[in-house]
Order: structure tokens, then C-alpha cells, then sequence
């Protein structure tokens, strides 16, 4: 047995002689005294201790065995998966007009038809007729803006899947302005799982940041309707920061709660840097945006931001292995107009189209660069399971093409003991 | 927290399931799930 090439070893900085390990592949975390260390590099483990480590993936039977596993990570999930994954685009209209959005170069009155709207349906239970399990994360524009075709294709998948003994969720990607309690219960029956709105910290930057069309305002809107909603479906709550607005955004979680949203009703919570839009360009009143996430302000504030919801008993995503969409076979983002992309970011890109659903999805391998993590230094790179070669659309922002890995070694050199023992300490308060 | 024996102690075992799909364009919507 040997110790995994997917390892982090931090010292214990207030127990002498102990470590803590960080098993990246799965997230495991273990307290080892630097003796037992010693005696898992030299074969002196007694049974259950080897047999911990072999089950949380500290100890593997052979490096260079577990690097070829790794190295087939996705083909091996593509092959044995049963689910597939759609992020659907109904409509490009919106009713807000944020300074910032990514779509802003390819947005307008764009609503998927009657014809595509069939079509999807179609492809879609095709899906489910192989045995697969089908979820659906409805986008736009503002998804509920396309509300009756919206409920017409999930009242379709979700008979189709009935009929065919699988499972038909879906979820909403909504900027919560329309997301009333009435609207909750008319979808709950057709597989709504949960949905994922946005505040963009409190009330006088989400207003400037995320205002509708009107330049009016929205925080309030999209406040009162999570606080009528958040009982009734899980609410995951993102919201975009900037270098010079971040420090303010614990303000609005103690609004939350002041409003009467319990912390731990909702789903989720996290936050993410305002990213610059899909032709690469900022609007000018952010120009503090992100194109990186080894830039030192951002890992500051994602630690920052992650603490301070912690520490009101928000619920935030745990450590886990991750990786960007494409990367995974059965996950496809489809446009309104049917065509086929492997990243929202790219959509409006004619060289990034992977296809239709009229004629499939055609090989995207070389287009989308997608072995380019497959070399010894990633490899190697204990890292690996937490990043598989980042964020392509970044990668394209800085460099014009997809080449080369979108490195998160600095983001995870300062930042990963920081999560790991957040975690731990959210883990402790939960209990 | 499983302590295994006084110099061994499993604080997180981790998740079995394997990779998410974390995409960074739509926030991470795999978590929803």
C-alpha cells in the first residue's frame, strides 16, 4: 500500500505531533499523529488502521494504478451513469438589466419555439427510454418569463418519466422576481427540486448591481418572494461581489434573517466574483471584476463571504470533487433555439456549438481541448480532484483559446486548510 | 467525528459519489442536487 499522490498534509498548529490530512479525491479528513503518518509511508499499520485509510482514500494499492483511474475519471462516469443533465434555455429576455451579465452580448426577445420545444421534449425521453434519469435546470434570460413553456415541456417529462420508471426533476435558475408562492406550488407537482436565486449583497448595491429593466430596484421584490417561498422548495442563494463591494455582503444575511428567513431553511449559500460577460468585456462601473480565481482579493473574500455565512448558521456547499461541465458527457446546455453547447458562457459562439437537437451532438473533443489536464504536472498535482483543469471559460477569457489548464494550485495553496477546517467547524455547529 | 484509535481520528469521511459538475458560469447549480 502507498499513500495517494491526492493527498494534503497540514499541521495541527494547536496539537503537537498531529496532522490533519485532506484525502482529495473524496474529501476525506483525518486527524493522524505524525508517528501513524510515518508508519502508513513504511507498511507498520496495524489492520483497522490500513483499512481506514485504504476506505477513505488515503492508501491506495498502487500510484501508478490510481493516476490511470483518475486519468479515466470521466470516460469511466460517461459510461456508467445514469443520469443526464440538461441546463435549458428558454428565453434570452429578461426583466432586469444587470450591468454585468455574461449573456449581455447575445441577449434580446429570444424565446424557444413550439418546434424546439417539441424536439427537446423528444431528445429528452429518448433519454429516459435508455434508463436514464433526467434533470433539468431551466435558464434564460429569466427562466419565468417563459413560465407556460416552462410547465408544458416539465408536464411532459414529467409523464414521460413516470411511464418509463425513472426520475424527472427539475430545477430553476431564476432571478426570483416572479418566483411567488403561487407559481411554487403550480411546479412543485411537475418535479420542481429546488431553485437557485440571487442577491447581490444588501439592499443599495443589489439595486445598482441587478435593477429591472424599469432601473427600479429589485432587492425588495426578490426578498419578500424568497421569504414566501423558502418553506415550501429548497432555495439555493448565490450573489455576485466585487473587489470594492464584498466586505459588505454579510449585511445582507442579517437582513435575512431580521426578515425572518431562517439560515437554516435555505438550501445553500454561496457567493461568487462578478465575472466579465461572454465576449469578455466589463461594464465600466464594475470594473473590479474577476477573470481568475488565484487573484489574492478573491481568494480573500470567497474566504471571507464563506466564514461569515458560516458563522450565521447559513448553510454553505462543502468540499467535494468537481469539475467544469464539459468534462461530462451526459450534461449538455441547450439554446433557445436548439443548439447545443457544453458551457453557458458559450452560447452565441458559433465555433463552441456542439450541436442541435436536430441533428446531435457532434465530437467536440478537439474544439473544447478536453484532455488538456491530462499531463504529468496535473497529474501529480494533488489538487487534481478539486479543479480537473478549472474553468474553460475563463481559460478562453485570458488567452483566446481553450489551452491549457486554468490553474487552481494558488487559489488552493492559500485556501484549502482555510475550507477544510471551515467545514469542520460548520460540521461541529450543525451537531 | 469516529475516532479509530487515539492516534487516528476521522473528522470528514468525504462523499462516495464521485465528481460534481461545479459549473462557474451558473453558479454551481450541481450542488442544488
Amino acid at each position: 500500500m502507498e499513500l495517494t499522490s491526492y493527498l494534503k498534509i497540514y499541521p495541527c498548529l494547536d496539537k503537537q505531533g498531529r496532522v490533519l490530512a485532506v484525502a482529495t479525491r473524496r474529501c476525506a479528513v483525518l486527524e493522524l499523529s505524525e508517528g501513524l503518518l510515518e508508519r502508513a509511508r513504511t507498511n507498520g499499520l496495524t489492520e483497522k488502521e490500513r483499512d481506514t485509510l485504504v476506505r477513505l482514500g488515503v492508501l491506495v494499492p498502487d500510484r501508478a494504478l490510481e493516476r490511470e483511474e483518475v486519468r479515466a475519471t470521466f470516460e469511466t462516469i460517461g459510461s456508467t451513469s445514469r443520469r443526464f443533465a440538461a441546463l435549458v434555455t428558454l428565453t434570452l429576455e429578461c426583466n432586469l438589466a444587470c450591468g454585468y451579465c455574461f449573456e449581455d452580448p447575445f441577449r434580446g426577445r429570444f424565446v424557444m419555439d413550439d418546434h424546439t420545444a417539441e424536439l427537446l421534449i423528444l431528445r429528452l425521453k429518448e433519454q429516459m427510454a435508455i434508463g436514464r434519469n433526467v434533470t433539468v435546470d431551466f435558464y434564460g434570460g429569466e427562466a419565468l418569463m417563459a413560465l407556460p413553456l416552462l410547465k408544458r415541456i416539465a408536464g411532459h417529462l414529467v409523464e414521460a418519466a413516470r411511464e418509463l420508471g425513472v426520475t424527472f426533476t427539475f430545477n430553476i435558475i431564476t432571478n426570483a422576481t416572479l418566483l411567488t408562492r403561487q407559481v411554487v406550488q403550480d411546479l412543485l407537482p411537475l418535479g420542481l427540486a429546488a431553485v437557485r436565486a440571487t442577491l447581490d449583497g444588501p439592499k443599495d448595491i443589489h439595486d445598482q448591481q441587478r435593477p429591472f429593466v424599469s432601473g427600479k430596484g429589485s432587492f425588495d421584490t426578490i426578498v419578500a418572494n424568497v421569504k414566501a417561498v423558502h418553506d415550501l422548495v429548497p432555495v439555493d442563494l448565490g450573489g455576485n461581489y466585487t473587489r470594492d463591494n464584498f466586505r459588505r455582503f454579510p449585511e445582507m444575511l442579517d437582513y435575512l434573517v431580521a426578515e425572518g428567513i431562517s439560515p437554516a431553511a435555505l438550501k445553500a449559500i454561496g457567493f461568487a466574483p462578478v465575472m466579465p460577460k461572454a465576449d469578455g468585456s466589463v461594464s465600466s462601473d464594475l470594473n473590479s471584476a474577476c477573470a481568475s480565481t488565484d487573484e489574492p482579493w478573491v481568494i480573500e473574500a470567497s474566504l471571507f463571504l464563506r466564514q461569515e455565512a458560516i458563522t450565521r448558521g447559513f448553510p454553505v456547499p462543502k468540499l467535494r470533487s468537481a469539475a467544469c461541465m464539459i468534462e461530462f458527457e451526459h450534461d449538455l446546455v441547450v439554446g433557445y433555439d436548439g443548439s447545443l453547447y457544453k458551457c453557458p458562457a458559450f452560447m452565441g459562439r458559433e465555433e463552441l456549438r456542439v450541436g442541435s437537437l436536430a441533428d446531435g451532438v457532434g465530437d467536440y473533443a478537439a474544439s473544447h481541448n478536453l484532455d488538456l489536464w491530462k499531463n504529468d504536472e496535473c497529474l501529480e498535482c494533488a489538487y487534481l480532484p478539486l479543479c480537473f483543469g478549472g474553468c474553460r471559460f475563463f481559460r478562453l477569457l485570458k488567452t483566446g483559446a481553450m489551452e491549457g489548464v486554468d490553474c487552481r494550485r494558488a487559489y488552493l495553496d492559500e485556501a484549502l486548510e482555510q475550507l477544510v477546517r471551515q467545514d469542520l467547524a460548520m460540521g461541529k455547529s450543525a451537531a | 467525528m469516529r475516532e479509530v484509535n487515539e492516534e487516528l481520528v476521522v473528522l470528514e469521511e468525504g462523499h462516495v459519489a464521485g465528481v460534481v459538475n461545479a459549473c462557474c458560469a451558473t453558479g454551481s447549480m450541481a450542488k442544488l442536487n
